[in-house]
């Protein structure tokens, strides 16, 4: 799915909305992923269709697991053999991101368990973002957060729908087309890879791509995942570490150098 | 085992990541320790997504240096990484790569 930062905040002012909000309101409010999510969800269900799913199997994925991240992980994962206890830990750690959403977005959410858990299974990047540009300072009603996941869900589980259509009607008719959609799936590693690029996890990304690469090419994708999440997260405690190591003795970080 | 039974383990693992601090309540708090910027696992979401991409890669770069639909898969991905550059949409990037393959592959 879409960057979450791709929204530009709102002030609280003109953003948030207020005590009576409803639940179309929250649809409305939701437009903006409903778009971002179309094509992304189309690619997915022409992708699942490319990869021999049936057209339940591949629509009943985004309708249950809701993450385009592991949906894309779990073709790649399962098309090539890996054990379903290891692409179910995969897309676990790939979703791990997820639990910080919670906390920070939870203040604000009415007290109502069933709406907490209804909200949590809606709580994408997106939906986060979009919750947190509202966050003014009181609680948001449940009908417009309800509104607001239901409207990214739903465009999610239709635009897959319309993928598996589109990509049935392209194998037929468009053969050419039809090899086109398998590029939907690097594409859109590449997108997600670039949009998560920063500072900080640029070089942990290259060790987890330069670890990974050795295995995919022998077709092991599961050991290749272990081997690239498992080479970032080194690589980042190794970075953290001596970034620390620099700023506690700045005398020593200009060892070396002939001029200042 | 089943992909349906696949699909559901997967759906609830998925949802435990996004239930959990709801579950924990206060508790939630220790989770942003282990998960935030300066926490071990920041880096592996990330991480992750880079071998994803690797994954996905190694057999389409192979191929292309084979010669089997070099010109499609390197006009899509400049496609792909152009419209990065320039809107940053993960969906829009996906799209514009996947017209720009159909196209010159037609051709």
């Amino acid at each position: 799915m879409a960057d979450a930062g791709e929204h530009p905040p709102l002030s609280p002012a003109r953003g948030e909305p207020g005590p009576g909000a409803s639940f179309g309101a929250g649809l409305r409010a939701a437009a903006p992923i409903m778009i971002g999510y179309a094509p992304v969800a189309i690619a997915f269900g022409a992708a699942g269709q490319a990869a021999g799913l049936g057209a339940p199997e591949v629509i009943a994925t985004s309708a249950v697991v809701y993450s385009g991240a592991s949906q894309f992980l779990m073709l790649t994962a399962l098309g090539s053999g890996t054990a379903l206890p290891a692409v179910a830990a995969l897309c676990i750690a790939l979703n791990l991101r997820h639990l910080l959403y919670g906390p920070l977005v939870m203040a604000r959410l009415p007290a109502a368990a069933a709406v907490r858990f209804l909200y949590a299974f809606s709580l994408t990047d997106e939906v986060f973002a979009s919750t947190l540009a509202r966050s003014g300072g009181g609680t948001l009603p449940a009908r417009w957060l309800l509104g607001l996941g239901a409207g990214a869900y739903g465009a999610w589980v239709a635009g897959t729908a319309l993928g598996v259509f589109v990509g049935d009607a392209l194998a037929r008719e468009a053969p050419a087309a039809a090899a086109a959609t398998g590029f939907a799936l690097p594409a859109l590693f590449l997108a997600l890879a670039w949009l998560n690029v920063t500072r900080a996890t640029v070089a942990p990304m290259l060790a987890a791509a330069a670890a990974s690469v050795p295995f995919a090419v022998v077709g092991r994708s599961g050991l290749a995942l272990l081997a690239g999440g498992l080479a970032g997260v080194v690589v980042a405690w190794a970075q953290r570490r001596f970034f620390r190591k620099r700023r506690a003795s700045p005398q020593g970080a200009g060892e070396g150098r002939t001029r200042p | 085992m089943s992909l349906i039974l696949a699909i559901v383990v997967i759906g609830l693992a998925t949802y435990l990541t996004r239930v959990l601090p709801f579950l924990l309540g206060r508790h939630a708090r220790h989770l942003s320790a282990w998960m935030g910027p300066e926490g071990p696992f920041a880096a592996l979401g990330p991480s992750l997504i880079a071998a994803l991409a690797a994954l996905t890669w190694t057999p389409l770069g192979a191929r292309a240096l084979e010669g089997e639909a070099a010109a499609p898969l390197l006009t899509a991905l400049a496609a792909t990484v152009a419209m990065l550059a320039w809107r940053r949409d993960a969906g829009l990037a996906v799209v514009a790569g996947v017209v720009v393959y159909a196209v010159v592959a037609l051709f």
